[in-house]
């Protein structure tokens, strides 16, 4: 187990008392929208709908992180994959090789040296940390609503959804992990942490009917996903 | 016998039987057997080897156990384990019997590490103050800069992000896995328990009884087997369990060795007591004659249990076979009293052959005596046992069985028939004296072929047969969780706590450099989660007063794009002293469970043990440790071979000193050569043929086979002496020859059962002695025909 793993409930009831440090939160702005125009979806119910009935993502992206110790935000990026039911894999290239597979009950690490991997099921709070986004892309309603309290705005062909942890010791930890795009197409991810650090990750190309092969699905989510 | 003898008979007869009952309640309110192969370990050489062995024994370490329960998935694994351990703590039989039960890590144990090390990590942010040292260089600083930033950048950095400011170059992250790592090699969670990488369910337990009290470990292994059967029969039979712990061992040990023992005194009495009322055709005198061996078995078990609070397998074992050795003084007065009684009765007749019987009886005790200077303690346990009960049996046999005993015995047929048959074979062997000549080269060649092919046991190794099946479940559940070393380990040693966990320290820096020169593959210690205050306070301190260390920290962080004043946590803490971690911290935390199993404590010192991880250069690591003040290696297999054969070379000396101390006592008592050589040789030619008896089954020369020829002298010495004093009246020769025959069939019963035996030591007691005492019965008749008998020297 790592300390990753370990500190996360020790962390929401000792560091999150102590003195956080100050934070410059971000400027998002969201990007160009990664699909053609559509009408935004209705209702959040609509947009979990879309996301349900998608195969599979195959995303390149960009994330930028504001951290709050860092005079500059750190740049990454990547390729993303997600598919059913609840598989993710998350590359980044540069600046330097790292990935992040979760399966519905592990999760793995790779930072291009050493590779570890976590039993979700033996971590509920953990588990709920780390799926939240795999949930979200899975238009899961069910785990979604006893772990977050979501809402749904559009402004013209504009959407955002907001997913506001309410369970400790997420809560304690993460403000928001907000969604955005236009039409039907998802154009940004931002994590807003209590502290005031903010990760935006700005999607820059995606098959949003990404179909994977056997093959394909053992290479990049694992042997669970067989 | 006038009245004033008889009074004096019947009081030395009443006191004799009162001394009986008053020890065998002394034996039923002390009894109190085991099977502790430690007590064959020696006290001479290699003794700290052997003092530190004794310690892991008895230590937690040695209490402890790991359950392992498989089911058709992990699921399941883990539910049945979890309804195992909840029979476990129901069942009164284990509830109490257990210091620890374990399913799962102990509740907060995340937090209780935080509070433990965070405001300590100082102290822990190197090993050593060298190292600290190292850290504190500005290219180590701008190294941890840069790690900092790699951390930051990875998806789970919201965790990094919120220890940094205090702790910039992640000492915590490395300590909790570090430590993570040290609570359990092999060992993941899963729904919060235990589980093997194949998907097995573990409870981790610790008994409160040591593993080598086979009595109190019985029922605990008992409730365990009743738990699982039980959560078996609810599942289909879909599960399985495997164990690891050496009370498994002890207790299967135990119990095979009792069992024999039970079946042997048993099988052997009722079949002596059978044979008894057929020679002497009396009630009275079956019984009676039972006394001197009951007495002189509870006699000897209480001075055991005196002397040492319980009894030895094996001295047990000889306690059975007491009843062979004693039974020969009760054996030889009967016959001469059936077959040549004295006018006046039994009491007469006792002190005519009392010459021949108090020799027979010294020179077996001399014997034994030898034994006591055994390193050994359960070979001198066996020594005290066979002296008291030998002597007991005797002193019964004087004090008590004439005044028992009726003055005319009846007549019997089977006692009369073989009184015939032996007369007969005697004559036909006094006509024709190349049978005897034949009887004695055949011992001879027995023994010559022993002697050829005899495997001579290294004495420790051979004591012990494991049973396969544990041993092989033993290794299905260490494959997956410990593999570390189970019989070479590192002891730090100190008068104090903090003083052994200096030692310990010490030892975690030999053992990392033997690390990195592939010596070992890895090391479980202390060490790692509590560095002795010492090292903690210089770790510390020389990583704070590194010259200018905040600027440079300042000045590598700024220019891998940290922003300083985001740390101000960090910087507080190097201007603030750090208060060490303690011993007694870490005991009165979650930690506790596993940190005991580190320490042992014996005679006012404090021990601190270190397992090791494949070990493939012992020599090198042992010279290593030998350089480490405070530090012993502990290599038991080494230690074992070395002390077996050290302790062998010694036993076979103490043999050799109770032949001659035998030889000598049969000088004393005889001063005649050709008698003394008549008493001897049957003996010496007995234990030559039991070695040959050995080769033949296959059994080793071994420190139990060494005792057990000893004890074949000192019986066939007997058998010697017996007939050397009788020859000189046919009707004691016949009564002599009787009653050797009688002892030496008695003997065989109850030596042949033990031959029987699944329990190595107490097969190879009985071969030799079996074998040993067959070949006194017939060479002893043969040597005084070829030397010549009383009445012959006097016909010359």
């Amino acid at each position: 187990m790592s300390f990753r793993v370990a500190v996360l409930g020790v962390l929401a009831g000792v560091l999150v008392a102590a003195t956080a440090p100050p934070s410059a939160r971000a400027q998002v702005e969201d990007s160009a929208p990664t699909a053609a125009p559509e009408a935004p979806a209705s209702s959040l119910d609509a947009l979990l709908d879309a996301f349900a009935a998608m195969p599979g993502l195959e995303a390149r992206f960009v994330e930028e992180k504001t951290i709050g110790l860092l005079a500059v935000p750190l740049v990454s990026e990547g390729t993303l994959y997600f598919t059913r039911p609840g598989l993710l894999y998350r590359r980044v290239e540069s600046p330097s090789p790292a990935e992040v597979r979760i399966t519905p009950t592990t999760l793995e690490f790779f930072d291009g040296v050493s590779r570890e991997t976590v039993d979700l099921a033996a971590r509920p709070d953990v588990r709920l940390f780390v799926q939240s986004l795999v949930w979200i892309l899975a238009g899961d309603r069910a785990a979604l609503g006893g772990a977050f309290d979501a809402s749904y705005t559009v402004d013209g062909d504009r959407w955002t959804a907001r997913f506001a942890p309410k369970v400790a010791p997420m809560n304690e930890l993460i403000e928001a992990i907000e969604l955005s795009g236009v039409g039907r197409g998802v154009a940004t991810i931002t994590v807003r942490e209590t502290s005031g650090d903010v990760a935006v990750t700005r999607i820059v190309d995606a098959n949003p009917a990404r179909v994977f092969s056997s093959d394909e699905r053992v290479r990049l989510f694992g042997e669970a996903s067989r | 016998m006038t009245e004033v003898g008889g009074r004096s008979v019947r009081r030395a007869a009443w006191l004799a039987g009162a001394s009986m009952v008053a020890l065998a309640c002394f034996v039923a309110l002390r009894f109190s057997a085991t099977a502790d192969i430690v007590a064959f370990m020696p006290d001479g050489d290699d003794r700290q080897v052997a003092a530190l062995a004794r310690l892991v024994a008895d230590s937690e370490l040695g209490r402890s156990m790991v359950l392992m329960v498989g089911a058709p998935d992990t699921d399941q694994a883990v539910a049945a384990a979890r309804a195992i351990e909840t029979r476990l703590i129901q069942d009164p039989r284990s509830r109490d019997a257990f210091a620890a039960l374990d399913g799962e890590p102990p509740p907060d144990i995340d937090r209780a590490l935080w509070e433990l090390y965070h405001d300590r990590r100082l102290a822990f942010v190197a090993r050593t103050p060298d190292e600290a040292a190292a850290r504190a260089t500005s290219e180590a600083l701008a190294e941890a800069a840069n790690r900092l930033k790699r951390e930051l950048a990875n998806p789970m950095s919201t965790l990094i992000a919120r220890v940094a400011p205090s702790d910039p170059l992640l000492t915590m992250p490395d300590l909790y896995d570090e430590l993570h790592s040290s609570l359990g090699g092999g060992v993941s969670l899963r729904d919060g328990r235990f589980v093997t990488e194949d998907g097995h369910a573990l409870l981790f337990a610790a008994t409160r009884a040591p593993a080598f009290d086979a009595t109190a470990q019985r029922p605990l292994l008992d409730a365990i087997a009743d738990a699982f059967a039980a959560e078996n029969a609810e599942a289909g039979g879909t599960l399985t369990l495997d164990t690891s712990g050496v009370n498994r061992f002890a207790a299967v040990t135990a119990s095979a060795v009792e069992g024999d023992v039970k079946r042997v005194g048993v099988v052997s009495s009722v079949a002596l007591l059978a044979l008894l009322f057929a020679l002497f055709r009396s009630p009275r005198v079956v019984v009676v004659s039972a006394l001197p061996v009951v007495g002189g078995v509870v006699a000897g078990a209480a001075a055991t249990l005196a002397a040492y609070g319980r009894i030895h397998g094996v001295t047990l074992a000889f306690g059975a076979s007491l009843i062979g050795v004693a039974i020969d003084y009760v054996v030889h007065l009967l016959c001469h009293h059936a077959i040549a009684p004295a006018q006046s009765g039994p009491r007469a007749t006792l002190d005519r052959i009392w010459p021949g019987l108090a020799t027979g009886a010294v020179t077996t005790l001399v014997g034994f005596v030898a034994l006591a200077g055994s390193s050994f303690r359960g070979l001198q346990e066996v020594a005290l046992f066979a002296v008291v009960g030998i002597s007991a049996a005797l002193g019964y046999t004087r004090w008590l069985l004439p005044a028992l005993l009726p003055q005319v015995l009846p007549a019997s047929r089977l006692r009369a028939a073989l009184a015939r048959v032996l007369a007969v074979a005697l004559s036909k062997l006094r006509a024709q004296r190349g049978i005897a000549v034949a009887l004695l080269l055949a011992s001879l060649a027995l023994g010559t072929f022993g002697l050829s092919r005899a495997e001579w046991g290294a004495g420790l190794a051979d004591l012990g047969d494991l049973d396969p099946d544990l041993l092989a479940e033993d290794d299905r559940v260490r494959s997956r969780v410990a593999r570390f070393e189970q019989s070479r380990f590192v002891f730090a040693e100190g008068a104090t706590v903090d003083e052994a966990l200096e030692a310990n320290d010490r030892v975690a820096d030999a053992l990392r450099a033997a690390v990195a020169d592939g010596e070992l593959a890895a090391f479980r210690s202390a060490a790692t989660f509590v560095p002795s205050p010492a090292r903690q306070r210089a770790v510390a301190e020389a990583f704070t007063s590194a010259p200018n260390l905040r600027d440079r920290w300042s000045t590598a962080f700024v220019e891998a794009g940290f922003r300083p004043e985001a740390f101000g946590q960090f910087t507080q803490a190097l201007a603030a002293p750090v208060a060490p971690l303690t011993w007694e911290d870490v005991m009165e935390s979650p930690l506790a469970s596993m940190a005991r199993t580190f320490r042992a404590d014996d005679d006012g010192r404090v021990y601190f043990v270190t397992f090791l991880l494949d070990v493939s250069d012992a020599d090198a690591l042992a010279a290593r440790i030998a350089d480490v003040p405070g530090a012993t290696w502990v290599d038991q297999p080494a230690a074992m071979a070395r002390a077996g054969a050290a302790v062998r070379a010694r036993t076979f000396e103490l043999f050799v000193a109770g032949l001659v101390a035998v030889l000598l006592t049969l000088v004393a008592r005889y001063r005649s050569p050709r008698r003394v050589a008549a008493a001897f040789l049957p003996a010496v030619l007995g234990a030559l043929a039991a070695v040959g008896a050995l080769a033949v089954a296959g059994l080793a020369v071994d420190l139990i086979a060494l005792t057990a020829l000893l004890m074949v002298v000192s019986m066939g010495v007997d058998y010697g002496v017996f007939l050397a004093d009788s020859d000189a009246d046919p009707d004691d020769e016949i009564a002599t020859l009787v009653g050797v025959f009688v002892a030496c069939g008695s003997t065989v019963l109850g030596f042949g059962l033990l031959a029987m035996s699944a329990f190595p030591m107490l097969r190879t007691i009985g071969v030799t002695a079996a074998a040993g005492v067959v070949a006194c019965l017939l060479v002893a008749p043969a040597s005084l025909i070829l030397l010549g008998n009383a009445r012959e020297g006097e016909h010359r």
